[in-house]
């Protein structure tokens, strides 16, 4: 009987520097990690502005022109790509450019990219997101399920972090690490998140960024991502989605570690994750 | 596949009912598909002149199987540039041009081309002169080499779209979407404590998702119980987070069941203290009658 496979939510950072307008990376290689294939489901892209009076400015890679390979060194397009007719959103409030059908990468392959710049102005700090699954057989990690039977009602989770209830603190130009999401009195399913601003601190998020793990320090991302590349914001109504979703038993938690940049502001935002919540019977 | 009462359907444990469908090759398939995208770049007169049967090349080692069009004017003007797609034996795929803008998005049926063959592209620009990308999004079909395959043991995984993951009526019975309108006024800081939410009498409805919106100066967050006091939160959540756009709405999975005549119950806080509060929103999913003799 051959071992069953479990997927794993992860987004693969690539960091392409400072690109100026009109100019072309070199090619530039993401190296899977060893542990496991990937499978490349979604891709995206953000440029991270100069600091303005304390305040950066992040946008998508509008303007961008892109080819990227497969495991083999295949080239997957033509041609570099245009992202402004091919991807309408760019992985912008967390929906990603559709890879379908899905690229299987093997442990320890690249994804070789070439990127130029044709949107009219320099990039500070261009990241290219690839959004995926990773395989892993089910004995290698922590991969709880549901009970086999049980009851379900609809949940939303926001995490409290500081002296206010129901938002999340952030000092400026810091790192917080380990804000739990603390998962009681009976599992929880995450299945996606939205993001908001806290309203009395305003423009307090420009440049905030996310990396979840779970409770065992596994990560859900190679790297810190701009939190409008991971959740919704002000999008309630399509928040992102992890694929495939998180399952958090009860007393479990889920580490979320927040980055607050160069910003002269403390950050304070809401942080809701929906999802559902489970009662075995 | 495990069924809930009401017949609604448990979620395969390694997918998410938000998310899109994702299957690997199937190992048994005499080919292996990789996703792949045509695009050329052409150069193009303005003045209304119009180029004809321009080539998109098709690799010569595998089929195509195209499932999106798109486009990059490069900044021209929207609606200045129009084409029309020809196939490999020059037929047109389109009675006259059509401007980009109605021709890029999914197709409804997979245009299959062979290897070896071209796609002809008509352009017509009205404007100035500009260039424009062609880009056809699709997937190479190849006989298994190998490629894109991952270790052997994953399971395919299922996917259901959620509007199917609800339950549906029992034989006898149907649905009718209806959406709940409320509306709550509230003072600047401060809690509303368990506002009931009164259901109709004429039958029990199904919570299938939240739309509202804010129309005061204020802002607040709220905190929903169903009608069995069950919070659906484990706090407040700002309803940023927890309404959808109007009309969109968030997607509510699995469906609150509200039985005819009980209350579902929100607690409102005001947050910014910087005015009052009018929070407006819909329940928005079916009421589920008995079929009548019109029905």
């Amino acid at each position: 009987m051959q071992p069953k496979v479990v997927g794993w939510h992860y987004d693969y950072q690539l960091k392409l520097g400072a690109i100026l307008n009109g100019a072309s990376t070199p090619q530039v290689e993401l190296q899977i990690q060893p542990g496991a294939p990937f499978a490349l489901r979604g891709i995206g892209g953000y440029n991270v502005g100069a600091p303005s009076f304390g305040f950066i400015n992040v946008t998508e890679l509008s303007g961008a022109a892109i080819q990227f390979t497969d495991a083999y060194d295949n080239w997957l397009q033509t041609d570099k790509i245009g992202t402004l007719g091919d991807w309408p959103t760019g992985g912008l409030n967390a929906q990603y450019e559709p890879v379908y059908n899905q690229v299987m990468y093997q442990p320890g392959s690249v994804i070789s990219v070439r990127v130029t710049n044709n949107s009219g102005i320099n990039w500070n700090d261009a990241r290219i997101v690839f959004r995926g699954t990773k395989l892993f057989y089910e004995d290698r990690i922590y991969s709880p399920c549901y009970p086999k039977c049980y009851t379900a009602i609809p949940y939303q989770f926001p995490v409290t972090y500081g002296t206010a209830k129901d938002v999340i603190q952030v000092p400026a130009s810091t790192t917080v690490r380990n804000i739990p999401l603390s998962v009681l009195g009976a599992d929880f399913v995450l299945r996606g998140g939205m993001i908001t601003n806290d309203t009395s601190v305003s423009s307090s998020i420009g440049d905030l960024e996310v990396l979840l793990r779970s409770q065992d320090d596994r990560p859900y991302a190679n790297d810190f991502i701009h939190w409008q590349w991971l959740f919704s914001g002000g999008l309630a109504s399509r928040p992102g989605v992890w694929y495939p979703e998180i399952y958090l038993p009860k007393d479990r938690i889920l580490l979320i570690d927040c980055k607050q940049g160069e910003s002269a502001l403390a950050a304070q935002f809401s942080l809701t994750f929906t999802g559902e919540r489970i009662w075995p019977k | 596949m495990p069924m809930m009462p009401g017949n609604a359907i448990l979620p395969a444990c390694y997918s998410n009912p938000y998310a899109p469908p994702w299957r690997l090759p199937n190992f048994e398939s005499p080919w292996v598909n990789l996703r792949w995208t045509y695009d050329e770049v052409f150069l193009v007169p303005g003045g209304g002149k119009t180029q004809f049967n321009l080539t998109i090349p098709i690799n010569g080692n595998s089929d195509f199987i195209c499932r999106e069009l798109a486009f990059d004017n490069g900044g021209a003007q929207p609606g200045s540039l129009l084409v029309r797609f020809k196939n490999a034996d020059g037929r047109r795929m389109s009675h006259d041009l059509l401007q980009i803008e109605e021709y890029a998005g999914p197709i409804p049926i997979d245009w299959y081309i062979k290897k070896g063959t071209n796609v002809y592209v008509d352009i017509q620009n009205t404007d100035v002169t500009a260039t424009l990308q062609v880009i056809l999004k699709g997937i190479s079909v190849y006989e298994p080499l190998g490629i894109n395959t991952c270790m052997p043991g994953f399971e395919p995984e299922r996917y259901l779209p959620l509007y199917k993951m609800y339950s549906r009526p029992a034989q006898g019975w149907h649905d009718e979407p209806y959406d709940m309108y409320f509306d709550v006024e509230q003072n600047v800081s401060t809690v509303i404590q368990s506002q009931p939410l009164l259901m109709d009498s004429d039958a029990d409805f199904y919570v299938r998702g939240i739309t509202g919106l804010a129309a005061g100066v204020g802002l607040v967050k709220v905190r929903f119980q169903d009608n069995w006091q069950n919070s659906l939160s484990a706090g407040y959540v700002l309803q940023g987070n927890e309404f959808g756009p109007a009309p969109q709405a968030r997607p509510i999975y699995p469906e609150i069941c509200c039985p005819l005549q009980s209350n579902l119950t929100v607690d409102l806080s005001e947050y910014t203290g910087i005015g009052n509060a009018s929070t407006l929103f819909a329940l928005r999913g079916v009421k589920r009658f008995r079929n009548t003799v019109n029905d």
